[in-house]
């Protein structure tokens, strides 16, 4: 089953067709399919009854909970200045002003910084699911082209002159992606036979600022970036693949 | 702090129960589901009131699943070993044939069933759940574990077949059904092959 024909199976058991696109897809079936897929909708539906049971929140765990919540501290302590006159006196109106700016600019900053407490996670456990994400052919050439295509003017390296290749094996290009909302686009690559994403964004963009952030979190699949023109790359993976950043050659002219 | 409070008490047994199906030991999961919680809380400004709070606390919770998970390893064996893909490769076409009642296969394979959903990725268990239990839309899923659309469909996909490729082939070798001749005899109504 092609990939579009299996978005679409899936699709139909989950009720996401319109009316029409259920009895397209329901006509482009043959008989053993059709069997298959009511035998499908049938076999989902009895597993979420399965999986939903027998799993509520014992009251002691929310108890517990609770407790450690309630034990949080919840506003700061504010100390009363001994000389009230002299505190006056030290910030007056101008005081007052400064944080008044202070305030709005961390406030613009925060509304113009994505808001995220989940670190960037490569989701894709195999490289075959990886692959299927693929939104191009698999080569360097089609790859650069989705690249322009999306007003990314890179260039690529050959895969097998770079210097990973020698430390680890299977090294190759599995395609391209855009990703998060269409605001980057990723490469995607298979090392050790593991799946690896670079992610690329521009220099100076909310996003760009967060995978900086995200090398330093330790629940983090960021391992390294790079700089690379009005650019930033990124190594994602639970694979060391550091040397993957050599992929993306530089601006093209 | 109280109304905070009040909005997870509301679904603490659908958080908790998705947090248990995804790391399914009983202690890691009460362990996650503190550590969850209380990482909401610390990130509380974070939510806008009036959006999806659902949809936010589970972003939150499936990361800490995606750690635990990493942490304590595949203790289980998983759906990719040769003999699952087997199963896959042998079954995965004669399913609807064979299984006339799969509510019936399901309840027959018991515990099984469990056993394999973990072995699924957390990524598959995570959007089988998401879908078919807690009911959040392809786009919803999407955002709440930020990757593609089409990534979710085939996160459901290949879980939804390793799942009946494995509970058909333990449903056969226990005697729950019986396999049918390849090609079966029955009016037909078709004319002809589908386009598909």
């Amino acid at each position: 089953m092609n990939t579009k024909k299996e978005h679409l199976w899936q699709a139909y058991i989950d009720g996401e067709l319109s009316a029409t696109d259920m009895v397209d897809f329901e006509e482009s079936l043959s008989e053993s399919e059709s069997r298959l897929l009511a035998s499908d909708v049938l076999f989902d539906r009895a597993l979420s009854e399965g999986l939903a049971k027998d799993a509520a929140c014992p009251d002691d765990v929310w108890a517990r909970t609770k407790a450690l919540l309630e034990a949080q501290p919840t506003v700061p302590t504010n100390d009363t200045p001994k000389n009230p006159i002299l505190y006056r006196r030290a910030w007056g109106p101008w005081g007052f002003a400064t944080i008044v700016a202070a305030a709005m600019i961390t406030l613009m900053v925060s509304w113009m910084m994505p808001s995220t407490s989940a670190p960037i996670i490569l989701a894709e456990e195999t490289v075959d699911e990886l692959a299927a994400q693929s939104q191009v052919n698999a080569n360097s050439a089609d790859i650069e082209r989705y690249m322009h295509e999306n007003n990314y003017q890179l260039r690529l390296v050959a895969v097998e002159t770079l210097h990973i290749v020698q430390i680890h094996s299977d090294v190759h290009l599995l395609g391209a992606r855009r990703n998060y909302n269409g605001d980057v686009v990723e490469l995607l690559v298979a090392c050790c036979h593991q799946p690896v994403t670079i992610i690329i964004a521009e220099r100076n963009t909310p996003l760009a600022r967060i995978i900086a952030q995200e090398v330093a979190n330790s629940e983090s699949d960021v391992q390294a970036t790079r700089n690379i023109g009005n650019y930033v790359a990124a190594v994602v993976s639970k694979h060391p693949a550091v040397g993957l950043l050599d992929i993306v050659a530089g601006q093209h002219l | 702090m109280d109304e905070f409070l009040e909005k997870i008490e509301q679904h603490r047994d659908e958080f908790f129960r998705f947090i248990k199906r995804n790391v399914w030991d009983t202690g890691v999961a009460e362990d996650v589901f503190g550590q969850g919680v209380l990482a909401a809380y610390e990130n509380r400004s974070k939510y806008t009131p009036g959006t999806n709070f659902r949809a936010w606390m589970y972003r939150i919770l499936l990361n800490k699943c995606y750690v635990a998970n990493r942490e304590t390893g595949r203790a289980f064996q998983s759906l990719d070993h040769p003999a699952a893909q087997d199963a896959i490769a042998h079954h995965r076409e004669d399913f609807g044939n064979i299984v006339q009642d799969p509510k019936a296969v399901l309840e027959q394979c018991g515990d099984e069933v469990y056993r394999a959903f973990r072995g699924l990725s957390t990524a598959q268990r995570s959007c089988i759940l998401l879908r078919g239990i807690e009911k959040f839309s392809y786009q919803e899923i999407a955002e709440i574990m930020e990757i593609p659309v089409g990534t979710v469909m085939t996160h459901l996909a290949r879980g939804r077949k390793k799942l009946r490729a494995e509970l058909t082939e333990y449903a056969m070798e226990t005697g729950a059904i019986r396999s049918f001749p390849a090609t079966q005899t029955k009016p037909s109504h078709a004319t002809g092959e589908g386009k598909g």
